[in-house]
């Protein structure tokens, strides 16, 4: 049998563990953490899980579970939001003032009495500035906002939750316009833990239909205590400034500008307000159609106006120029008609003159036809008496025949042929005796 | 007149005979009367026309 060891029980030792803490920790101290897990029981007594990571890794280093006690959490919670406009929530850095407690059956817990809002505000600003110069230093900063608007921004993806009063305001302020927008919801908690997932989410499922809208508007109804980090939370804002499409925002602050509003196309305060935009903007856009059509009315006036005075002055010009044109030609016909008259004149009287030379000559050439044709008729019957037969015989000329034809050539005739010889006052007959050829 | 000529024409020619040369003198003297009367007709006519 062994000789029993020298030894506590478990309770002393935790009330020696106990009383050394507390003797060591007598009073509140000071202790930056931040919240990984906050719950608010039925009793009301807020239960925390303080988490502390590595700088660069976001490793924890260091946990511990933390309280506030129903007896102090409402006036620290609410001094809190005050102070840093943000409700207690997982993920925030805060600065505790905190008890060191130790309890026999739960082990170690910090009790927190107070918190420096200040702590946290300047925690916020800080991370808020390392999103800006990160996405400056990505190149990304100005993106979305040289996105080109379009003239007219009518379909609008709204990233929003469903039940918040801000979509509600926004779709209200929309219908009162009576334009005819098209709005798609799609929903994200806007709000909470998961928000910014669930935007970053809900942007992505826009950003795949990206052509069927205008325009993205990112709304979140509430007032100014609900929190802002998730708008100022890098992968968001990365997300905000590199999105496809025109984003509005309408996240429902006044106090501090996110760093997802820097970003955005358009930055506007409420849901209401981003809706105001939309229906100026629709406004201006009608109002520059109202004006067009005006000034497409005076064009159209002024043309036709102008086409009338002209027509006016064609048909003036018309007149004229025809009456002009009438009487251009009256005096031309005038002309020619007295050239006429006179040409006409002109040719009768050379006509008489000619009639009247024909007829004062008409006799003489008559006779003189007349003569010419007697002359001949007395030269041919001068030739016509020289041929005469009985004529010639009576110079001494006469016919010679043999069987009753006359002989031109003794070759007619033999000796001995009977001859009948005509003169001029009667015949003899006789032979032929001899021939002699000349 | 033109039978005149042709007859004139042959004369000129003295492709005829003695014995037709007697009928176409007879022919040409009746047509030469035959115009002279004509002629005279004309002459007479013409001075009717023209003195009205």
């Amino acid at each position: 049998m062994s000789e029993q060891k020298r030894h506590i029980t478990l309770s002393e030792l935790q009330r020696a563990v106990k009383e050394t803490l507390t003797g060591r920790f007598a009073l509140p101290l000071w202790v930056a953490a931040e919240v990984a897990d906050l719950k608010v029981n039925y009793s009301g007594h807020c239960y925390l899980e303080l988490v502390e990571k590595g700088e660069r890794d976001g490793v924890p280093r260091a946990q511990a579970r933390a309280v506030i006690w129903r007896s102090a959490y409402g006036r620290v919670a609410a001094q809190f939001e005050a102070g840093s406009g943000q409700r207690l929530a997982p993920g925030l850095k805060i600065l505790a003032r905190v008890l060191v407690t130790y309890h026999e059956l739960y082990g170690f817990s910090l009790q927190i009495v107070d918190l420096d809002a200040a702590y946290t505000l300047g925690d916020m600003e800080r991370r808020r500035q390392q999103t800006i110069a990160q996405l400056q230093a990505d190149g990304v900063w100005d993106m979305n906002r040289e996105l080109p608007l379009p003239t007219v921004v009518q379909r609008v993806a709204v990233v929003s939750s469903r039940n918040a009063a801000g979509y509600q305001d926004f779709c209200n302020e929309l219908k009162k316009s009576g334009y005819a927008y098209r709005l798609e919801l799609f929903d994200a908690f806007m709000q909470g833990e998961q928000a910014e997932e669930s935007i970053i989410a809900a942007l992505e499922a826009v950003a795949e239909r990206a052509d069927g809208f205008d325009a993205v508007a990112v709304i979140r109804g509430g007032g100014s205590t609900t929190d802002l980090n998730c708008f100022n939370a890098y992968r968001l804002c990365a997300h905000v400034a590199q999105f496809p499409l025109p984003v509005l925002t309408g996240i429902g602050h006044d106090k501090d500008t996110s760093v997802a509003d820097m970003v955005a196309a358009v930055a506007l305060k409420t849901p209401t307000a981003v809706a105001g935009w939309l229906n100026e903007r629709m406004a201006a856009f009608e109002a520059r159609l109202d004006n067009a059509a005006l000034q497409l009315h005076a064009a159209v006036t002024e043309l036709i106006h102008n086409d009338m005075l002209r027509l006016e002055r064609a048909s003036s010009e018309l007149r004229r120029t025809a009456a002009l044109a009438l009487v251009n030609r009256r005096s031309r016909l005038d002309r020619v008609a007295a050239d006429l008259r006179m040409y006409a004149s002109r040719v009768t009287l050379q006509r008489r003159e000619r009639l009247e030379q024909i007829e004062r000559q008409l006799p003489e050439r008559v006779a003189e036809f007349l003569r010419r044709r007697s002359d001949r008729l007395a030269a041919a019957e001068e030739v016509v008496f020289a041929h005469a037969p009985e004529r010639v015989m009576r110079l001494g000329f006469s016919v010679v025949r043999a069987g009753g034809r006359a002989l031109c050539s003794i070759d007619a005739v033999q000796a001995g042929d009977a001859l009948e010889i005509e003169l001029a006052d009667g015949r003899v007959r006789g032979r032929v005796e001899e021939k002699t050829k000349k | 007149m033109a039978e005149i000529e042709s007859i004139l024409a042959r004369f000129r020619s003295e492709e005829m005979n003695v014995d037709t040369l007697a009928a176409e003198v007879r022919r040409a003297t009746e047509l030469i009367a035959s115009c002279k009367e004509r002629l005279k007709r004309a002459e007479a006519d013409v001075k009717t026309v023209l003195g009205e």
